[in-house]
């Protein structure tokens, strides 16, 4: 490669003629080409290793089904609401270990929730 | 009293208005129309119409650079000095006349700060070197605003911090999704390639061929970024001419477009693209800057503040920063890369035969480019199962987005029913990726 470029500069600078001027156009071409290729081939490896990844995560994950905490049943449709909401927050993958009612309810969790996304997106001083 | 008016009048810009003044505030004229009225590329084209004002009106303070040492701008030889210690001069005064070593002909030397001349430092006959000091100008005059605010892109600043909100404003996801897109994007560069030769044989040195053929790559910021390296003297028009041409995106693709493919061709119908993940997009984003910094270091910092702000953008937890990026920082550089490029815009420089052949250029860059994603998605299809519909190909000159709605926009016409604007921004981001590369490649080896 360092040779090929050395001689389209060569051509360039020492006969700037156009038989010269083709060459290192296509030493150009061909070294955006080829770097553009490289990182298709770069691309399509990673995203094939985070499949293959993804898949055996998946695998795992499947294994343990969901708990539900303190003996009480939640009514399908609320699990269905509370892992949408937990989907909406959390964006990244993730797998919901437990479900349970607030013990206390003077606790007011989503409060909580809150005032600790504040207090971590900001700095005090 | 009426000499003292005819005092004050002297003392006014009236007499210093050159012919070259008046042409040029039609010029100005015809940018604001197409910008405020016609729509073209406003954000750009209103402060660099109003920067060319500024710069053909008779204020050199507002130019001005600081007084101290005046340095050789070639390597040539003194011929002669105008001025002698103790003269006053101001913006654009002739201080000398030089001999030109590489092409052998007499330049004169202007100045580019007012004040007294303290001390000449080379005297008649002297081979100098770029860059040398020739003589000093005091003044106790700072500067003029636009002589700072044009250090932007003389020191390479604007450009890469316009790139770091481009790459938080944009979404690498359909490229991910179908990497042979980038193959699209490369080929759009074989239009840069081609005007790059068109200029050579126009007379154009080969820097400045680099920086004509780059209009091609429909990238702004990196024509300015290549031209303000390599040809410092046609920055202006270069950069009238890419952003003229960008806005006129969807004039100039679509008849190429059409004339290319077939109809069959233009009804192909491609799958949907795949959902990509945060850490593809993440990863992507290290690779590039890695793989290409490497290759091309010379458009490192295009390239790594592009990533930079993709990364911002992509991480998830940098939400401020990502929106200073998108908004704030992107909004304010453009304010000065406009007005800075549009001061470069004076008579002198623009008013000349070279600034038509570079207009003409640009439409060659364009079109050549355009035709040469589309013929590179149409030999895709000679080995793809899954055949590309060969319209997103044009999508590979980089203005994001309107190249790819341009796609769309057509494939549309044949069939209503068909969205090919996601498949399209593949392409249309890989070519910013490949107009960075070649830049980087004309820096490294024509510097």
């Amino acid at each position: 490669m360092s040779l090929l470029l050395s001689v389209a500069v060569a051509s360039v600078s020492g006969q700037p003629d156009i038989l010269g001027n083709l060459k290192y156009q296509t030493v150009g071409v061909a070294i955006v080409m080829l770097s553009l290729c490289g990182l298709a081939v770069f691309v399509w490896l990673i995203a094939r290793l985070l499949a293959l990844f993804q898949c055996s995560r998946e695998a795992v994950s499947t294994r343990k089904p969901l708990a539900v905490g303190d003996g009480e049943e939640i009514p399908m449709e609320v699990r269905a609401v509370i892992s949408a909401a937990v989907h909406v927050a959390l964006r990244s993958p993730h797998r919901i270990l437990e479900m349970h009612p607030v013990r206390n309810p003077q606790i007011q969790a989503w409060s909580l929730e809150g005032r600790r996304e504040i207090f971590q997106s900001h700095t005090f001083r | 009293m009426i000499q003292d008016f005819f005092d004050f009048f002297k003392l006014t810009g009236f007499p210093d208005v050159t012919w070259q003044m008046p042409v040029m505030w039609a010029v100005c004229a015809v940018l604001f129309y197409l910008a405020v009225y016609k729509g073209f590329e406003p954000l750009l084209l209103v402060p660099i119409a109003f920067g060319a004002l500024l710069a053909n009106l008779p204020a050199p303070a507002l130019v001005s650079a600081p007084p101290g040492p005046v340095m050789s701008p070639i390597h040539g030889t003194l011929v002669t000095w105008s001025v002698k210690p103790g003269d006053h001069v101001q913006v654009g005064d002739v201080l000398a006349t030089m001999k030109n070593k590489r092409s052998g002909t007499e330049e004169p030397l202007r100045a580019t700060s007012q004040g007294q001349i303290t001390e000449l430092s080379a005297t008649p006959g002297d081979n100098l070197f770029e860059g040398q000091t020739m003589a000093t100008i005091f003044s106790r005059d700072p500067g003029g605003l636009f002589y700072y605010i044009s250090r932007g892109i003389e020191w390479e600043i604007f450009p890469p911090l316009i790139f770091l909100g481009v790459g938080a404003l944009t979404d690498f996801g359909p490229l991910l999704a179908r990497p042979l897109t980038l193959l699209l994007g490369a080929a759009a560069q074989i239009g840069v390639a081609v005007t790059f030769l068109c200029a050579t044989l126009l007379g154009f040195s080969a820097g400045e061929s680099a920086s004509i053929g780059i209009i091609g790559g429909a990238d702004g910021p990196t024509a300015i970024f290549l031209s303000a390296k390599l040809a410092p003297h046609l920055l202006p028009a270069i950069a009238v001419a890419a952003y003229s041409y960008m806005a006129l995106v969807p004039l100039i693709q679509p008849p190429i477009m059409r004339a290319l493919t077939t109809k069959r061709e233009r009804l192909i119908r491609m799958k949907s693209l795949r959902h990509v993940g945060k850490l593809e997009k993440l990863v992507f984003c290290l690779l590039v800057t890695i793989l290409c910094i490497l290759l091309v270091p010379a458009a490192a910092s295009l390239i790594g503040m592009l990533m930079l702000g993709n990364f911002l953008r992509e991480c998830g937890v940098t939400d401020r920063l990502v929106k200073s990026s998108q908004n704030e920082i992107i909004n304010i550089i453009t304010i000065f890369l406009g007005t800075s490029v549009g001061i470069t815009m004076t008579g002198e420089r623009f008013l000349q035969k070279e600034t038509l052949l570079i207009i003409g250029l640009g439409v060659c860059a364009f079109s050549m480019s355009t035709a040469s994603g589309v013929i590179m998605a149409k030999i895709l299809n000679l080995f793809l199962p899954e055949k590309i519909n060969p319209l997103i190909g044009s999508a590979g000159v980089s203005a994001v987005p309107m190249a790819a709605r341009v796609s769309q926009v057509e494939g549309q016409r044949e069939d209503p029913n068909n969205f090919l604007l996601m498949h399209a921004m593949g392409p249309n981001v890989a070519g910013v990726i490949g107009t960075a590369v070649i830049a980087g490649y004309y820096i490294a080896t024509l510097k």
